[in-house]
C-alpha cells in the first residue's frame, strides 16, 4: 500500500506546501487586485536579498547537477514543480526547446527569437507597404492570389476567428483579459497556423498555448523581482527576458503542436481511407467506427476500447450501452490537454507531468482512464444524461497528483506503486442536469421524445429512495456486533455516530439536504467510499482515512457486491428492516408501472438498480436468519442441558420437541432445505385446526368459568416454579414456549398445566370472550384450546401447529433428526 | 462526431463580448477603413445594371463605408449597396425617387468628408463653386457628383472627388461615359484614392495620393 499520498496530501488538509511565491494566487480575478498583479509587486516576501538567494539556490538545484533533467522530470512527475520559479525553463527542457547541454541554452534561445521574429515579419502583412507592385494587381478590391491586399483580407478572416477565441480564454483570469496578452495569444497562433497552413488554426489551439504564456509571464515576473537585489547569472537573463514573452511562447507551443497537431487534424487517414473503399461497412459497426477515421477519434476510441475495456471492463460495458461515444467527451479532453477539466493551478501540475514524462505525451491516454476511472462509481450508477453531465462537467478533483499515479500505475503497474483509490463521490443531481441541458442541445432536433418520462421516472426513484434513507440511517445506528459483516467491528459505532448528527444537519440545513442525501445512499451501496469528496465536509469525513485492506477496487469490483456488503453491514433489527422493505416495495410497484411506459434502456438501467438494492435486502434477511440460527443453538443446547440434568418424566417427549425447534434452526440455518409445498400443506393444516378449535371451544360452551380466574392464578404460580430451572434470557423463554405448549397436552392429563408466562396475555385477552359459556368442570380443556389457538395464531411455526394436531405425526417428522 | 468544428467546444463560456462589440472594437482596429465612393447610377432609367467587372470586384467584407452621390433612383439599388458594407451615406440626386438629405457631412478618422451630388453647384462641376461650398461646409474633402466624369484634384490644398458614374449612364452633355467609381484608403494623415475605370471592357486602376496639411 502507498502511504504518502494519504498522509502528504490527503484531500482534508489544507494544501499548505505551497511555499514561496504561489503565482495563481494574485490572478484570481478579483477585480480590485487584478491590476496591481501585473507588475508582480505583489509577492509577499519582503526580504529581497533572501529572495534571491533562495531564487539563484532554487535555479541550482533544478539545473545545476550532472544529471538534472532526469531530476526535474522526476519533479514534473511528482508535482513538485507546482510551486517553481523555473516551471518554463523546466517546460522548455521537457518539450526539448531547450537543448540538454546547457552551454547551448543561450546560443538555441536567441536562435529561436530570431527566426521567430522573422516569421512574424513575413506573416503579419501591411499591404501599403508594397509599393511598387502593380495597381491592378496589388489594389484594395483585387482577387489576384498574388495580392498582398487579397492575402490582407484573407488574413483579416483568419485573425477574427483567433481573436473570437482568444478573448474567451479563461475568462475568470484577469491576467488574460490584457489587451497586450491577447494580442501576444494572435499573433503566435496567427504565426503559426501561418506556418502550418495545412492545419491553420484550429479551435481549442489557444487553451493550449494560454497557460504556455502565463508561466513564462509568472517566471519573468519572479525573475525582475529578484533580479531587483542581485545580479542573475547570464544565463537567467537570456532565458527569462521578458521582452521576449512572445518568441518564447511561440517556441514552446510549435513543439507541443508537433505532438499535438494531429489530434487537431481533420484529415483522414490515407490507409483508413483505402481500406474503406475496398471494404464495404461492417455489418455491426457502431456509429463511431463509421465515417472518416480522424485520428482523434481513433485515438480517444483507441483508449476506451482497449485501455479502457483492459483495466475495468465494467466500466466500458456500461458506456458501451448507452452509447456514449468517447468523442462526445474525449475529444476535448485529448486535445486540450485536459484543459477544462481541471482549474488552471490543476492542470499545471497536470501538464508538469504530462511534459516531464515524455514528449509524446504518452501519459495522456493513461490520465484519461484513471480520470474516468475516479467517477466510475458515480458514472456506472447513472443513466445517460448523468453520465453526459459528469462526463462533459469533470466534477472538482481533490488531488489531482493522485490521478497521476493512479495514470502512472495504469500504465506500468510494475514499476508504480498502487495509489490510494479516491472515487469521486458527490451529488450528482447536478450532473443530471447539465447532462439534461446538453442532450437538450443536442437532440432539440432529433428524438426528445423519451427524455421527460426518463425524468419523471427518476425523480421518482429518487423520492422512493429519500423514502428509504432515514430507515437505512436509524438502521445502521443500532450496530450489529454479530451480523456477520465483513467489517473491523470498531468501524461500526464511529461510523453509527458519524452519521447521527449528519441527519440532523440534514434537517437544519437546507442546502446541504441534497448532498447529505446522496450520501446516505452512497453509505448504502457504497460502504467502502473513502471520504474523499471536499464538498461537504461533514462529520462522515471522520472516517478513518483508509479502512485496511479495503480500497473500493478490492471490495467493490461490481455493483452487486458493494450492495451485499451494504446490506451486512445494515443488519438492522426486524421491525425496521420490514418498513424498509415495504417502502422500498412500494418504490418498486410505482417505479414498474413507471417502467412500462419507459424507453427500454431506461426500464433496464432502473431495473438493475433495483435487482442490486433487492439483493441487498436479501442479504440482510439471510443474514438475519443466520442469526437467529446461531442464537436458538445455543439457547437449546442450554435447555437440552438442563433437561437431562432434571431426568424428567416426560423427557422422551421434551427432547423430540427439542429436536423439531432443531429441525427449524437447520432451516434458518440453510442446512436444512425448506419445501415450499410443506409449507402450504401446513398451512391448509393449521386452517382446519383453528376451525377444530372453535368447535372445541363451541362445545365447551356452558361451562361456567368461575374456576378460571383461580385456576390461571394458579398456573401463573407454578408456570413461575418451573421457568426457574430455566435460563431465564428472553430467547430462551420463547424456546419454552413451544415447550410448554406440547407439554401441556399431556398435562391436560397429568393435571401439570405449565403456561408459559409470556403467552399469559395472549390467553386472557383470548379467553374472555368466551369466558362465559366455560363450563367449570372440564377447566383444562378451555384453557387448553385458548392456549394452542392464541399460539397457534401467534407463530405460524410449523412445529407446535402439527403438535397440537397429532403428537404422532409431529414425532415422525421430528425424530429421524438430532436426538 | 467531428462534424461541425465547433460542437466540440461548444461547451465553452460565452465569449464575454458580444458580436456587435467585436466587430467595432477589434476588427475596426485591423481593417483599414475603405470607403467606396461612387454614384449617378441611373438604374433602372438610363443603364440596366452595373458593368459586371465591377459586381465582381465589389465582394461584401472588405468596405467599411459607402459614400454614395445619389440618382440612385430605385430602392433596389439603394438594397444592392447595402449588401456591400453595413454603414451607407446616400445625398439626394436630380432624379431620385426616394428621400435623402441634399447634402450631408461625415467624419472618417482625421477627415471631414463633405457629399452633395452636384446639379446645385453652378455652374456644374466647376472648381471655384465647389471651394465655395467646401469652405461653407467647412470640409477636408468633399465629394460631388452630377457630371458623370470622373475627376480628383487638389485646389487651395483641399481635396475634391468625383467619382464619376459607376454604370457609364449618359448624362444630359455627354453620351460616352466611362463606368468609374473611387476606393478611399484613409490612414491617419493621408487618404490614397484608387480609381477603378472600365475602359473597353478592361479595369484600370489608379492611385491619388492626399496628404492633410
Amino acid at each position: 500500500m502507498y502511504h504518502s499520498v494519504s498522509e502528504t496530501s490527503h484531500p482534508l488538509q489544507t494544501e499548505e506546501q505551497e511555499i514561496g511565491i504561489d503565482p495563481l494566487q494574485s490572478f484570481l480575478n478579483k477585480p480590485g487586485e487584478g491590476g496591481s498583479s501585473e507588475n508582480g509587486s505583489t509577492h509577499q516576501t519582503s526580504d529581497s536579498d533572501g529572495t534571491f538567494i533562495s531564487y539563484s539556490k532554487e535555479w541550482e538545484e533544478l539545473f545545476v547537477n550532472n544529471n538534472y533533467l532526469a531530476t526535474i522530470r522526476l519533479k514534473g512527475i511528482n508535482g513538485q514543480l507546482r510551486s517553481s520559479r523555473f516551471r518554463s525553463v523546466c517546460w522548455k527542457l521537457f518539450l526539448e526547446v531547450l537543448p540538454q547541454d546547457r552551454s547551448q541554452w543561450i546560443k538555441t534561445t536567441s536562435d529561436l527569437r530570431t527566426s521567430y521574429s522573422k516569421i512574424k515579419e513575413i506573416h503579419i502583412t501591411n499591404p501599403r507597404k508594397a509599393g511598387q507592385q502593380d495597381l491592378i494587381i496589388n489594389n484594395p478590391l483585387s482577387q489576384d492570389e498574388g495580392s498582398l491586399w487579397n492575402k490582407f483580407f484573407q488574413d483579416k478572416e483568419l485573425r477574427a476567428m483567433i481573436e473570437q477565441d482568444v478573448t474567451r480564454t479563461f475568462p475568470e483570469m484577469q491576467y488574460f483579459q490584457q489587451e497586450n496578452v491577447r494580442k501576444i495569444l494572435t499573433d503566435v497562433l496567427f504565426c503559426y497556423a501561418r506556418e502550418n497552413e495545412q492545419l491553420l488554426y484550429k479551435q481549442g489551439m489557444h487553451e493550449l498555448l494560454a497557460p504556455i504564456v502565463f508561466i513564462l509571464h509568472c517566471d519573468h515576473q519572479a525573475f525582475s523581482h529578484a533580479s531587483e537585489a542581485a545580479q542573475p547569472s547570464e544565463e537567467m537573463k537570456v532565458l527569462l527576458n521578458p521582452e521576449y514573452l512572445e518568441h518564447d511562447a511561440y517556441a514552446v507551443f510549435t513543439r507541443l503542436m508537433k505532438t499535438a497537431e494531429h489530434w487537431f487534424s481533420t484529415f483522414e487517414h490515407d490507409s483508413q481511407k483505402e481500406k474503406d473503399v475496398m471494404v464495404t461497412p461492417m455489418p455491426f459497426a457502431r456509429p463511431q467506427d463509421l465515417g472518416p477515421s480522424i485520428a482523434i477519434v481513433a485515438k480517444v476510441n483507441q483508449i476506451q476500447d482497449h485501455l479502457l475495456k483492459k483495466h475495468d471492463i465494467e466500466l466500458y460495458m456500461h458506456l458501451n450501452r448507452l452509447e456514449i461515444a468517447p468523442q462526445i467527451y474525449g475529444l476535448r479532453w485529448v486535445r486540450l490537454l485536459f484543459g477544462r477539466e481541471f482549474p488552471l493551478q490543476d492542470l499545471l501540475v497536470v501538464w508538469d507531468a504530462l511534459f516531464a514524462d515524455s514528449i509524446t505525451l504518452n501519459l495522456v491516454d493513461y490520465i484519461f482512464v484513471a480520470m474516468l476511472l475516479y467517477i466510475r462509481d458515480a458514472l456506472i450508477s447513472s443513466n445517460y444524461q448523468t453520465c453526459l453531465g459528469l462526463l462533459m462537467h469533470y466534477p472538482p478533483i481533490g488531488d489531482v497528483h493522485s490521478l497521476i499515479l493512479r495514470a502512472l500505475f495504469l500504465r506500468d503497474p510494475k514499476r508504480n506503486p498502487r495509489p490510494v483509490t479516491h472515487q469521486f463521490q458527490q451529488n450528482l443531481d447536478y450532473y443530471k442536469a447539465r447532462g439534461a441541458d446538453l442532450m437538450n442541445k443536442t437532440r432539440a432536433s432529433a428524438k426528445a421524445a423519451p427524455l421527460n418520462i426518463n425524468k419523471v421516472s427518476n425523480s421518482l426513484l429518487n423520492f422512493g429512495r429519500k423514502l428509504i434513507a432515514p430507515a437505512m440511517v436509524s438502521g445502521g445506528a443500532v450496530a450489529n456486533p454479530a451480523s456477520g459483516s465483513s467489517f473491523p467491528p470498531s468501524s461500526m459505532p464511529i461510523r453509527s455516530t458519524a452519521e447521527a448528527p449528519q441527519h440532523q444537519q440534514h434537517h437544519q440545513q437546507q442546502h446541504h439536504h441534497q448532498s447529505q442525501q446522496q450520501r446516505m445512499m452512497k453509505s448504502e451501496s457504497m460502504p467502502v467510499q473513502l471520504g474523499k469528496g471536499e464538498a461537504a465536509p461533514g462529520p462522515a469525513q471522520q472516517l478513518p482515512p483508509a479502512l485496511p485492506g479495503q480500497s473500493s477496487k478490492n471490495i467493490s469490483s461490481s455493483p452487486s457486491i458493494e450492495s451485499l456488503s451494504g446490506g451486512r453491514e445494515f443488519t438492522g433489527s426486524p421491525p425496521l428492516s420490514a418498513s424498509k422493505k415495504d417502502s422500498f416495495f412500494s418504490t418498486i410497484s410505482r417505479s414498474r408501472s413507471q417502467s412500462k411506459t419507459m424507453s427500454r434502456k431506461e426500464s433496464e438501467e432502473e431495473l438493475e438498480a433495483q435487482i442490486s438494492f433487492l439483493q441487498g435486502q436479501l442479504n440482510d434477511l439471510e443474514a438475519m436468519c443466520k442469526y437467529c440460527a446461531k442464537m436458538m443453538n445455543t439457547h437449546l443446547g442450554n435447555i437440552q442441558e438442563v433437561i437431562l440434568q432434571e431426568h424428567l418424566e416426560k423427557e422422551d417427549e421434551i427432547l423430540v420437541s427439542l429436536a423439531g425447534l432443531k429441525q427449524i434452526k437447520d432451516i434458518l440455518k440453510g442446512s436444512l432445505r425448506f419445501n415450499q409445498s410443506q409449507l402450504e400443506a401446513e398451512e391448509n393444516e393449521q386452517i382446519t385446526i383453528a376451525d377444530d378449535h372453535y368447535c372445541s371451544n363451541n362445545q365447551n360452551k356452558g361451562a361456567g368459568d368461575v374456576l378460571k380466574g383461580p385456576v390461571m392464578a394458579k398456573q401463573q404460580f407454578t408456570s413461575g416454579h418451573q421457568t426457574t430451572t430455566d435460563s431465564s434470557t428472553s430467547e430462551s423463554k420463547s424456546a419454552d414456549d413451544y415447550i410448554m405448549v406440547c407439554k401441556e397436552e399431556e398435562g391436560s392429563k397429568s393435571a401439570v398445566p405449565e403456561p408459559a408466562q409470556s403467552l399469559q396475555a395472549h390467553k386472557e385477552s383470548a379467553a374472555k370472550p368466551e369466558a362465559a359459556s366455560r363450563s367449570s368442570l372440564i377447566f383444562s380443556d378451555p384453557l387448553m384450546g385458548s392456549i394452542s389457538a392464541s399460539s397457534s395464531n401467534l407463530s405460524s411455526s410449523p412445529d407446535d401447529d402439527s403438535s397440537n394436531n397429532s403428537k404422532d405425526s409431529d414425532f415422525a417428522i421430528v425424530s429421524p433428526l438430532d436426538i | 462526431m467531428e462534424g461541425s468544428a465547433v460542437a466540440w467546444l461548444s461547451w465553452a463560456p460565452p465569449p464575454r463580448h458580444s458580436a456587435a462589440f467585436m466587430r467595432l472594437g477589434l476588427l475596426h482596429r485591423l481593417a483599414p477603413p475603405l470607403v467606396l465612393v461612387l454614384g449617378d447610377l441611373h438604374i433602372p432609367h438610363r443603364c440596366s445594371a452595373l458593368p459586371a467587372k465591377f459586381k465582381e470586384l465589389l465582394v461584401p467584407g472588405k468596405i467599411e463605408h459607402i459614400l454614395c452621390t445619389g440618382n440612385l433612383c430605385t430602392k433596389e439599388s439603394y438594397d444592392y449597396l447595402r449588401t456591400l458594407a453595413g454603414d451607407i451615406h446616400v445625398v439626394r440626386g436630380d432624379s431620385e425617387s426616394l428621400n435623402y438629405p441634399e447634402e450631408k457631412v461625415l467624419t472618417v478618422g482625421q477627415f471631414r468628408i463633405g457629399l452633395i451630388h452636384g446639379h446645385q453647384v453652378i455652374p456644374w462641376g466647376d472648381a471655384a463653386s465647389l471651394a465655395l461650398l467646401q469652405r461653407q461646409l467647412d470640409v477636408d474633402i468633399l465629394i460631388s457628383g452630377h457630371t458623370h466624369r470622373f475627376e480628383a484634384f487638389e485646389y487651395e490644398k483641399k481635396f475634391y472627388i468625383n467619382p464619376g458614374s459607376a454604370t457609364g449612364a449618359y448624362s444630359a452633355l455627354e453620351r460616352n461615359i466611362t463606368p468609374s467609381f473611387v476606393l478611399m484608403d484613409i490612414q491617419a494623415s493621408t487618404v490614397v484614392t484608387y480609381v477603378y475605370q472600365l475602359i473597353e471592357d478592361d479595369v484600370k486602376v489608379e492611385r491619388i495620393e492626399f496628404k492633410k496639411y
